[in-house]
């Protein structure tokens, strides 16, 4: 059993979440401060193992200046578990749950697919002036059902939440008795070798305290003691392990070696980075043995939430991190920063969270078109024609991600450009123009190989991610790029912005993107050298100790003989683009030239768009 | 260690037999005073005791909230909190949970509200013809009705005997829609009757209602009609347990065909066909006949009787086995507590000029008993009871026992609640739950003496919100108190609304009080949630008030109860038997005789210690004049008297 959906509402800045979870690894990824820790703290409220913590009032979700919990509209978190088509409900589950249990009958009317809602409530009780809290079960369209089966600890059970945060200290998992490492530790049972371990106290005792001076002598003053206060002879003792052999386990810990030496350390006193590893040993240890114990119930799923697991971790083993997560039973729930833990994940399980005026938003890619009604039983070529990325669309955002930009994801802006000729150029602009870099800015800057929009245009969409965009296109076939746009289900309207002409994009009146073209049948160098004329961009190249030998070279071929310098130098540019726009970027910079017009307005664009969100 | 089954000890052959049985489908046979609830407690309890691993359900069916509650608790006592894994309920009880979570598929609201009481249905179902004549009058509806039905006289002298045909063809699983499917039934009703079989259910669903009838109709159609749904019902419950297996109708039948689906391995079914006595609620024998051949179920007869003297059991096993109806190979039943009374006679036949006469005998016997053995006041339920044909022959006996003020009780005109007060608070909350009920809405105004016909002409508002708004200014306090949010309190709730009306010092509301509460305490020991709407249904569907003193009861009335000393009186021919079903035995169909000789083997198994038996000579004829009686054929029949003599029956 799995978490199928997860509402949220007024729980701090989740307002209104509605999201569906992978069955067994989810991502979240976003910034910091957009809600990814609170979706994990409002799962441990609705399902947490240790169901200890109650809501305070500064988690309820503020409206407004007067906003005052007590009249807030409560907390509600609800959690639905289905069952899929290969692994329906069990009878134990289906008895358990029995009046919860639902059906959805549109997918599959003969034999319809099962769920149960169950919702966790906090409010403000005024009778009794303090918040209450409940759980019980509801409907799809979240109304307490009429028939309302009690929630115990027996359905609870089924799907126990486990919350790692992200501060994990190996002290304290050592020492309580309440952590993961405390709880294996009380199920070891040595009550057959008592005797022998008394045993061998007694013995290590003897050794330590006998023929030692010190030792001696305090003997001799307690024996004093005694006498003087005259309590019973022999009531005075010395034990170095004064320890009952219940309490034997009570330091056991674990020791590291340290590389290329000989010497153990207790695992408190390694690096951060180990330890934080050692945490997540040990509490994958804990599900493996103790879980089944425990639930007494063979059929729990636990639900695993766990935040940074890259926390102080080398990028290597952060992959190996991932893949042991991975490895772990039950569904799990991820947040992180690190694109090496991006980059592992599969597109459709990642869960993408930003802010909107202080409102979380949370978005995914789905895996079907809007309009497709997933039904079971369909031919395999129904599902393939209905994803929402094809195989090959799927591929190209997996390589970007894996091999050159994983926080692709935590942008607020794409910005779409042809090779890597612009993304340089660009790149370097935005940082010197607006004074931020692109990734304090939220912008990720995608060269699509020539004009391989699709699937960043895919992703961006509302139904997806949802992330506004900008094109910055050559000026050859504008018509063709304009295709690509209006196929992925934008419309497009030509708008006027200062002496610009540009297009704007939207989805449901919703605008969503901005392409800009350079003028007609312009490439990038062809434009630079139109805007900043021939004897400019010369004096670029001359000032530029690689690009000067090469250009010197170049002109002296004897095949340039017959050509004009603009042919040659156009020549030249094309075949040393990405030097070149390095170059061009240096230079606008060192010297402070003008930047192109098309370029600047796209930057006071992409400004306005940042600051907006 | 004690063996977790050691309950067993102490059962006959038989009982342990059935208790322990795992060959599939068992019909249980058990008499009366055979112990079949301790053999249904015992099973349930065997069976969770063996599977404490498993996590499937059993579910027990009764027809009485009595027998439910007493399996339930007896069970309880047994497995602790493996209760869980039952569902021990009523028929009605069952059907309501299921429609209440998947109703759904069948076009209900799932927080429904159930009326049991039949004038208000009646008042509604004539509310809607009237309405729709009225319609058909103005053109706004094609005309249907108005040719039969303009007369607002008419409406009101049909209206009653239709409701109860639909409620008798909902009970036959027949509703509006399979009436006009089959071509034979569509014939014999003529289109009036078919089209307000219609607007009565419409007008039921309109205001979110449902009648009793209603809860098995639904129900049934429910698993029918959703497969997935009775599937889902089958997965839960492995076991499947029926008390009274003789009182099943069609719709019940039907229930468990539908539960127990094709093969049922655990179908167990308690039945004593010699028990029937609803055949007027369609409940055959050969329904019964009917699952034991569906389900090739093995027979075991429990012909103990830890209930009757021997001399009893000799009687009713006379009469019964006059009956043909029954199943074949049945073994007479015989006591195990012979020598209990062996100083006393266990069965006393008198008889007497008039009936008069007859209850003058029964009152004075009543407290020469009471106080011979002066350990039983008379006010303690289940030691004195009488018996009669019908209520019209009882009214002579309380007559004399209010003149000698011997307390008594009379369940079926016993009234769940008396007092107007809480009706008011109960049909608020009805309102509050059903927001447009109608009825809630009617009996409220009537209540509180408001202008019905001038109020549900207020749109825009719910008739909760009118009906607050008038009682705001009648009762403020209490309307603040029934508008608040229960907020999943529901005790807390019911408490603050009759804290406001505890200090009006009738003893009326502090009896209704009580009694809710007390219901209050089954509804929660059933592990129910705090849902207002729930409770109230669970209200609806209570039993009655159990009255105290001599229990004043008719044959149907006295099942499954048992007490000391019975009185059965005009025990004569026309009376009992009934005159109807000897005239139809005389005609060949000997179906209405055989039902009268069940029930009076019925009401005679109901001794634990004497039995007095009466017939008169002349009965008083509704014309107030006295005419000549012969004793019951049935006397002949169980040996207390023989064709040539009319002797005395002496015990040896």
């Amino acid at each position: 059993m799995h978490i199928h959906k997860v509402e949220i509402y007024n729980f701090r800045s989740h307002r209104e979440t509605k999201i569906e979870l992978s069955e067994n690894i989810n991502v979240l990824i976003g910034q910091n401060n957009t809600g990814k820790t609170s979706f994990l703290h409002a799962l441990n409220l609705a399902i947490g193992w240790d169901r200890k913590i109650s809501p305070t009032e500064d988690d309820f979700f503020a409206k407004g200046k007067d906003f005052d919990p007590k009249n807030a509209e409560p907390i509600k978190i609800i959690v639905e578990f289905r069952e899929t088509l290969d692994e329906r409900f069990s009878d134990n589950i289906v008895s358990i749950f029995d009046k919860a249990i639902r059906f959805d009958i549109n997918q599959y009317p003969n034999d319809p697919i099962k769920f149960f809602r169950l919702c966790y409530e906090c409010k403000f009780d005024k009778e009794k002036g303090r918040f209450v809290e409940d759980r019980y079960f509801v409907d799809e369209n979240n109304k307490k059902l009429a028939k309302n089966p009690e929630v115990k600890k027996e359905h609870l059970n089924f799907f126990p939440f486990f919350y790692i945060p992200a501060l994990r200290d190996i002290n304290k998992e050592i020492k309580t008795k309440t952590s993961f490492w405390g709880r294996i530790k009380s199920i070891i049972d040595y009550s057959d070798k008592k005797n022998q371990i008394e045993e061998l106290i007694r013995k290590i005792d003897d050794i330590v305290l006998s023929d030692n001076e010190t030792i001696e002598q305090l003997k001799t003053k307690l024996k004093n003691l005694e006498k003087s206060i005259k309590i019973t002879q022999d009531a005075i003792s010395l034990q170095a392990f004064a320890r009952r052999s219940w309490e034997i386990l009570d330091d056991l810990n674990i020791y590291l070696k340290l590389p290329n030496t000989d010497l153990s350390l207790p695992i408190a006193k390694h690096g951060a980075g180990t330890q934080n590893i050692i945490v997540l040993l040990i509490f994958s240890a804990y599900l493996e043995i103790l879980l089944p114990k425990i639930l007494d119930n063979e059929e729990a799923t636990p639900i695993i939430g766990i935040e940074e697991p890259e926390a102080h971790v080398h990028p290597h083993v952060q992959r190996a991190l991932f893949h042991q997560i991975s490895q772990m039973k039950g569904q799990k729930i991820i947040s992180t920063h690190s694109p090496y833990i991006v980059e592992q994940a599969e597109i459709y399980d990642y869960i993408v969270f930003r802010l909107d005026n202080g409102i979380a938003k949370l978005s995914k890619i789905p895996k079907f078109k809007k309009n497709f009604q997933f039904r079971y039983g369909l031919p395999e070529q129904a599902y393939e024609n209905n994803k929402f990325l094809n195989k090959e669309e799927e591929l190209k955002i997996k390589r970007f991600v894996q091999y050159r930009n994983p926080e692709l994801f935590f942008a607020s802006l794409f910005l779409l450009c042809e090779g890597d000729t612009e993304k340089i150029f660009l790149e370097r602009l935005i940082s010197y123009y607006l004074k931020r870099t692109p990734g304090e800015l939220g912008i990720t800057i995608i060269p699509c190989d020539g004009k391989i929009y699709d699937p960043f245009l895919k992703i961006a969409h509302l139904d997806a991610f949802n992330i506004k965009w900008i094109i910055l296109s050559d000026g050859d076939a504008i018509d063709e790029v304009k295709n690509v746009i209006s196929n992925n289900g934008y419309e497009l309207r030509e708008i006027k912005i200062g002496n610009f002409l540009i297009d704007e994009a939207s989805v449901e009146s919703i605008i969503q993107g901005y392409l800009y073209s350079l003028p007609k049948s312009m490439n990038f160098e062809k434009y630079m050298i139109d805007f900043y004329g021939e004897d400019k961009i010369i004096e670029i190249l001359e000032n530029n100790s690689r690009l000067n030998s090469l250009w010197r070279k170049y002109k002296k071929q004897p095949n340039n003989k017959n050509l004009s310098v603009t042919e040659i130098l156009k020549n030249f540019l094309e075949e040393h683009r990405i030097l070149f726009s390095e170059a061009l970027a240096e230079y606008i910079i060192e010297y402070n030239l003008k930047l192109p017009k098309i370029i600047k307005n796209l930057f006071d664009r992409i400004e306005q768009k940042v600051s907006s969100t | 260690m004690k063996s977790k089954n050691n309950f067993l000890e102490g059962l006959t052959l038989q009982q342990k037999e059935a208790v322990t049985y795992s060959g599939g489908p068992l019909l249980v046979l058990a008499g009366p005073g055979a112990g079949k609830t301790k053999v249904l407690t015992l099973r349930i309890a065997y069976i969770l005791n063996q599977t404490p691993q498993e996590k499937f359900k059993i579910l027990a069916l009764t027809f009485t909230n009595k027998a439910a509650k007493e399996m339930r608790e007896r069970v309880e006592s047994l497995v602790n909190e493996q209760i869980k894994r039952t569902y021990i309920g009523t028929f009605h009880s069952y059907c309501h949970d299921l429609l209440r979570a998947y109703g759904e598929y069948v076009g209900l609201n799932p927080d429904f509200v159930i009326f049991d009481n039949h004038e208000d249905l009646i008042a509604l179902l004539i509310d809607a013809v009237k309405e729709r004549v009225l319609k058909e009058r103005h053109g706004e509806k094609e005309p249907i009705l108005i040719e039969k039905f303009a007369n607002t006289r008419v409406i009101e002298n049909t209206i009653p005997n239709f409701y109860y045909a639909y409620r008798r063809l909902k009970n036959k699983l027949i509703g509006p829609k399979e009436l006009r499917q089959n071509s034979f039934l569509a014939k014999k009703y003529f289109e009036g009757f078919i089209f307000i079989f219609e607007l009565y259910q419409q007008t039921l669903r309109k205001n979110n209602v449902l009648d009793f009838s209603d809860l098995l109709y639904c129900a049934v159609r429910l698993l029918k009609e959703n497969p997935f749904v009775a599937e889902l019902q089958r997965r839960i419950y492995k076991h499947i347990l029926i008390d009274e297996g003789q009182d099943t109708n069609k719709a019940q039948l039907e229930l468990i065909k539908l539960l127990c689906g094709k093969e049922c391995p655990n179908l167990f079914m308690v039945a004593d066909e010699d028990q029937l006595i609803f055949e007027w609620n369609d409940a055959k024998f050969e329904y019964l006949v009917e699952l034991k051949e569906y389900y090739n179920m093995e027979v075991i007869q429990l012909y103990e009787s830890f209930r009757c003297p021997p001399e009893i059991l000799k009687i009713a096993n006379n009469l019964i086995s006059r009956n043909k109806f029954r199943l074949s190979g049945k073994k007479p039943i015989r006591t195990t507590k012979s020598d209990f009374y062996r100083d006393k006679k266990a069965v006393e036949l008198n008889n007497f000029q008039t009936q008069s006469e007859e209850a003058e005998f029964v009152v004075n016997k009543i407290k020469e008993i009471s106080q011979e053995i002066r350990w039983i006041p008379i006010q303690q339920n289940n030691k004195f009871c009488v018996i009669a044909r019908n209520r019209y022959v009882l009214n002579e006996v309380i007559k004399k026992l209010d003149e000698k003020k011997i307390p008594y009780y009379v369940p079926m005109l016993q009234e769940k609640i008396v007092s107007k007060d809480i009706n008011l608070i109960l049909d608020f909350l009805k309102l509050k739950v059903s927001r447009n009920n109608k009825i809630s809405f009617y009996k409220i105004c009537e209540n509180l003496s408001l202008n019905y016909e001038d109020l549900i002409e207020i749109s825009d508002f719910t008739l909760f919100d009118v009906a607050i708004e008038n009682l705001r200014n009648i009762d403020s306090e209490l309307a603040k108190a029934i508008e608040k949010d229960e907020n999943g309190d529901l005790k807390n709730y019911l408490d603050q609304i009759f804290e406001i009306v505890k200090n009006r010092n009738s003893e009326e509301i502090m009896e209704d009080i009580e009694f809710i509460e007390s219901l209050y305490k089954d509804f929660k020991n059933q592990h129910k949630s705090d849902d207002l709407g729930e409770f109230l249904n669970f209200l609806a569907m209570s039993s009655k008030k159990e009255g105290k003193g001599v229990a004043i009861l008719t044959g149907h009335a006295s099942k499954g109860l048992e007490f000391d000393y019975i009185f059965l009186i005009s025990l004569n021919q026309g009376i009992w038997p009934d005159y109807r079903a000897i005239r139809k035995a005389k005609e060949g169909n000997i179906r209405e005789l055989e039902e009268e000789r069940r029930n009076c083997f019925v009401a005679l198994t109901r001794t634990k210690k004497k039995l007095f038996i009466s017939y008169v000579k002349f009965k008083m004829t509704r014309g107030g004049n006295l005419q000549s009686v012969e004793p019951s054929q049935f006397l002949y029949e169980m040996g207390l008297l023989n064709k040539e003599k009319e002797l005395k029956y002496e015990t040896n």
